[in-house]
């Protein structure tokens, strides 16, 4: 699902982000922690193909971010909001979805349920909390299935329960093959795969 | 249909239908013109009435003459006794030897300066000398400059709706895609696909071609259906309104280049 082969990211000649190499299998939840300013940001940029000046290889499903560039497979979160604030709950999750199916409705209304959303669906998301609009983010990017879902500094909007809530949601893309990429400062617990920073590597713990 | 596109729709019909009352008032003021032209008759005098029907049948075949009467000296005597109530005087007039009259009128969109100059021509040649001629030229001169200047403003005025058009709809276009890329950037970024954009832009593109246009051709036609209006425009002019529509078109697209 995603390699990444002597990736380096650096600034002004210093180094600060390698990744010797890494393989990800499909249907797997796994998190990058590490402290800020180590790249993590930047990383998952690098394999959404936001960025691209970075040394080494990214592929997805053998092949290179640029490769999806017209269509997307990955899909970012990222820490600041991507809703349309004046629009409802529906509208947002809804938003990439060309033709819906009935199934997919079903599905929105199921995740949204978990979510505690189902009775503010027609709510338009700026009368909703910080965590309740990322909820909304997730279940847009679910509800896709893409082939990775790349998840920015997890841990600041879900913690605890809403954590747990979250990787709940996010099982129904894991089992569609999806695979969930999450950076955290912190060590986040239920992912099959850990990574952190250390000495400016990543490893595998 | 988003506001923005209807806000466009409206702005455009504006326009075209200005556009179309240039049209209509230039055709209404040039036809008035050209009436004045007709109603100017040329008298022409003359002892002898063979003289005036060879004249006339020289003249007959030139397009910018609309009629020519010829009225002998004998039915202008007549005519005089009737209406002055002279009959007391009958036998003085038929002592007199009256003038022959011939009458042209002319058709006053035809009637121009090198039309003008040709009739002078025929009647100041050798066979003619005899005739007395009275025409307002004065009067005929006014009406074709004030045709000429009607002309460079008609001119004029649709070289200036037709700028404005562009800079209208081409500006309106770009503030309004513009005003959407955040909601682009969002979709984007939601996963949606890149060419969805492409696709409603084009789609925009289609409903400000065709909506505008089809509305303001329609006013104009039913204008005349229910005889608002009985001015006949030239019907180019939608074709140049739909052409100045795909130009804004092209233009807004070039200018928005990646932002689409």
């Amino acid at each position: 699902m995603l390699k990444i082969e002597n990736f380096t990211l650096s600034f002004e000649n210093e180094r600060f982000m390698l990744i010797d190499d890494i393989l990800f299998t499909g249907g797997k939840r796994i998190n990058l922690f590490a402290d800020n300013s180590t790249g993590k940001t930047l990383l998952l940029r690098s394999i959404h193909g936001d960025f691209t000046k970075f040394e080494g290889s990214i592929l997805i499903k053998e092949k290179p971010p640029l490769f999806y560039k017209k269509r997307k497979k990955t899909i970012l979160i990222e820490n600041h909001i991507h809703l349309l604030m004046n629009e409802s709950v529906w509208k947002n999750i809804t938003l990439p979805l060309e033709n819906m199916s009935s199934r997919q409705k079903q599905k929105i209304t199921d995740l949204c349920s978990i979510a505690e959303l189902n009775e503010k669906i027609g709510t338009k998301v700026n009368k909703l909390p910080f965590s309740s609009q990322k909820f909304v983010e997730l279940i847009r990017a679910v509800i896709q299935l893409p082939y990775l879902i790349l998840i920015d500094d997890m841990d600041n909007f879900f913690d605890g329960k809403n954590l747990l809530k979250a990787l709940e949601i996010c099982e129904y893309a894991l089992n569609s093959g999806s695979s969930l990429f999450a950076t955290s400062k912190n060590k986040m617990e239920h992912f099959d795969i850990t990574c952190r920073v250390q000495d400016k590597r990543v490893v595998i713990l | 249909m988003k506001k923005g596109i209807f806000f466009q729709i409206i702005i455009l019909i504006i326009l075209l239908a200005t556009w179309n009352l240039l049209h209509i008032g230039y055709n209404h003021q040039k036809k008035v013109l050209e009436a004045n032209i007709s109603e100017l008759p040329m008298l022409i005098f003359s002892t002898d009435v063979i003289l005036l029907d060879s004249l006339a049948k020289e003249l007959d075949d030139l397009s910018y003459i609309r009629n020519i009467t010829i009225e002998a000296d004998s039915i202008i005597a007549e005519k005089l006794i009737s209406g002055y109530g002279l009959d007391n005087a009958k036998d003085i007039l038929s002592s007199y030897r009256l003038p022959s009259l011939m009458n042209i009128s002319f058709d006053g969109t035809a009637f121009q300066t090198p039309q003008k100059e040709e009739l002078k021509k025929i009647l100041t040649s050798s066979g003619y000398t005899e005739l007395t001629i009275n025409y307002d030229s004065d009067l005929w001169q006014l009406n074709r400059d004030k045709l000429k200047l009607l002309t460079k403003i008609f001119y004029g005025g649709n070289a200036l709706i037709l700028v404005l058009f562009l800079l209208i709809s081409v500006f309106l276009r770009i503030h309004f895609e513009i005003k959407s890329n955040d909601f682009w950037q969002i979709f984007r970024s939601s996963g949606g696909n890149r060419k969805v954009r492409r696709k409603q832009f084009l789609l925009n593109s289609l409903w400000l071609c065709f909506v505008p246009l089809l509305l303001a051709t329609g006013l104009y036609f039913a204008a005349m259906y229910f005889k608002y209006i009985n001015i006949q425009i030239d019907y180019r002019l939608f074709g140049v309104e739909f052409a100045a529509i795909i130009i804004s078109i092209l233009m807004s697209r070039i200018f928005l280049g990646k932002n689409i």
